[in-house]
C-alpha cells in the first residue's frame, strides 16, 4: 500500500467514526418497559422488607436510632430510680435500689457499644447525634444528683454490692458527685 | 465515567436530582419518571451491544432494577445519567458473559434482517446500512466500536469496562472501522 493509499484509508476511517458518531443514541422499545422492571422490584423487594423492615436504613441512621433507643432506656432507668426514692419510706423495699443499679448499669453498657460503634462515623448528623446523647446524659446526671444522700448512697452501694457478685469490685464513691 | 453521549442528553438536572432524592426513599413514582426519562438511551445501547430486540428489552429491565436497587449508593459524583449508562453496559456485558449466548448472536442473513427491521422500527432516523454492518461485526470489535465510537467512551474507559489493555482496545476499533468502512463501501 502506498503513502497516498494508507492516507486515503485513514480519511476514510475518519469518515466511518464521524458518522458512528451521528448515529441516534435513543431508540423506542416495542412495548412498554416499566410493568416488567415494576414488577421485578416489587418481587425482590417483598423478602426484603419481611426480612429487615429498615433495610434501606443507611448505616448511621441505624447507629443514631441505637444511640437515641438506649438514650431512652437510660433516661427510663433514671426516670425509675427517681420514683423510687420519691416513694413514701415505708412501701420502698430493699430490692428497688438493685433493680434500679442493673437497669442503670445494662443501659450504661449499651449506650458506651453504640457510642464505640461511631469511632469510625463522622458529619453533622453525627455530631448532632453526639450532641443530644450528651445533653440527655447531663441531664439524668443532674436528676440524680438531686437526690437527697442517703437515697443516693443507697443507689450507689447497690451498685458496689452488683459489681462485687459480678467479680468486678469497683471503689465505693466517698462523696457526693460534683454539680454539674 | 462520563460518555459524551451522556453528556448530551437533555437532562434537567435539578428535576432530575429531586426525583433521584424521592426515588431513594423508595418512591416507584419517582423512579418510574427517571425510567421515562433514560429508557430510549438505555434500550438504544442494548439493542446495540445483544443485536437483538428480546435481549435488549431484558438488559433494558435488568439494569433499571439494579438501578433501583443501587440507588442508596449513588453519591451524584456524575449524573444520574451517566451512572445509570454505566450501569447498564455492565449489565449487557454481564448479560453476554453469562447466558454464553454468542452463539445465538447475529451471525445469518435472517438474524441481520431481523435485527435491521427493529433497528429501523426503533430509530427510523437511523442509516439501515450502518447499523447492519456494525452488527454483522465479531464480538470483540463490534463492543470496542459501539462502546468507544457510538457511546462515546474514552480508550481508556473501554478497556476498563471490558477488562482488555488499552493497545487491545485500539487495535480492535482499527479493524472494527475498517469491516465497517468495507461492508458500507461494497
Amino acid at each position: 500500500m502506498s503513502n497516498d493509499e494508507m492516507l486515503n484509508e485513514d480519511e476514510r476511517l475518519e469518515e466511518i467514526a464521524a458518522r458512528l458518531r451521528e448515529l441516534p443514541g435513543e431508540a423506542e422499545p416495542a412495548r412498554d418497559l416499566w410493568p416488567g422492571v415494576a414488577a421485578r422490584i416489587a418481587a425482590r423487594e417483598a423478602p426484603e422488607r419481611r426480612a429487615a423492615p429498615a433495610s434501606r436504613l443507611s448505616r448511621r441512621e441505624r447507629v443514631l436510632l441505637q444511640i437515641a433507643a438506649a438514650l431512652a432506656i437510660f433516661a427510663g432507668g433514671v426516670m425509675v430510680g427517681r420514683g423510687t426514692v420519691e416513694r413514701p419510706a415505708e412501701i420502698r423495699t430493699a430490692r428497688d435500689p438493685f433493680q434500679t443499679a442493673a437497669e442503670v448499669q445494662r443501659t450504661g453498657s449499651q449506650y458506651i457499644a453504640a457510642l464505640s460503634s461511631l469511632t469510625s462515623e463522622q458529619g453533622p448528623a453525627l455530631d448532632q447525634g453526639r450532641e443530644a446523647a450528651l445533653s440527655t446524659l447531663y441531664g439524668a446526671a443532674y436528676e440524680l444528683n438531686k437526690l437527697p444522700s442517703e437515697d443516693l448512697s443507697q443507689v450507689l452501694h447497690a451498685v458496689s454490692a452488683t459489681q462485687r457478685r459480678a467479680g468486678n469490685p469497683v471503689r465505693p464513691a466517698a462523696s457526693r458527685p460534683v454539680p454539674f | 465515567m462520563q460518555p459524551d453521549r451522556a453528556h448530551r442528553q437533555d437532562d434537567p438536572a435539578p428535576v432530575t436530582e429531586l426525583l433521584v432524592v424521592r426515588a431513594r426513599e423508595g418512591d416507584t413514582r419517582a423512579f418510574e419518571e427517571l425510567y421515562r426519562t433514560h429508557h430510549r438511551r438505555i434500550y438504544a445501547l442494548a439493542l446495540r451491544m445483544t443485536g437483538d430486540a428480546a435481549r435488549a428489552e431484558e438488559v433494558t429491565q435488568e439494569a433499571f432494577v439494579r438501578a433501583w436497587e443501587s440507588l442508596p449508593g449513588f453519591r451524584g459524583e456524575s449524573s444520574f445519567g451517566t451512572w445509570l449508562h454505566g450501569l447498564a453496559v455492565h449489565v449487557a456485558l454481564r448479560h453476554e458473559r453469562t447466558e454464553r449466548r454468542k452463539e445465538a448472536r447475529i451471525e445469518t442473513a435472517d438474524d441481520l434482517s431481523g435485527y435491521a427491521a427493529e433497528v429501523r422500527r426503533a430509530m427510523p432516523e437511523t442509516s439501515i446500512g450502518l447499523e447492519r454492518a456494525v452488527a454483522a461485526l465479531p464480538d470483540g470489535a463490534r463492543r470496542v466500536l459501539v462502546l468507544h465510537d457510538i457511546q462515546g467512551y474514552r480508550y481508556e474507559e473501554v478497556a476498563r469496562l471490558l477488562g482488555i489493555a488499552v493497545g487491545t482496545v485500539k487495535a480492535q476499533l482499527h479493524r472494527a472501522r475498517k469491516l465497517v468502512m468495507e461492508a458500507v463501501g461494497r
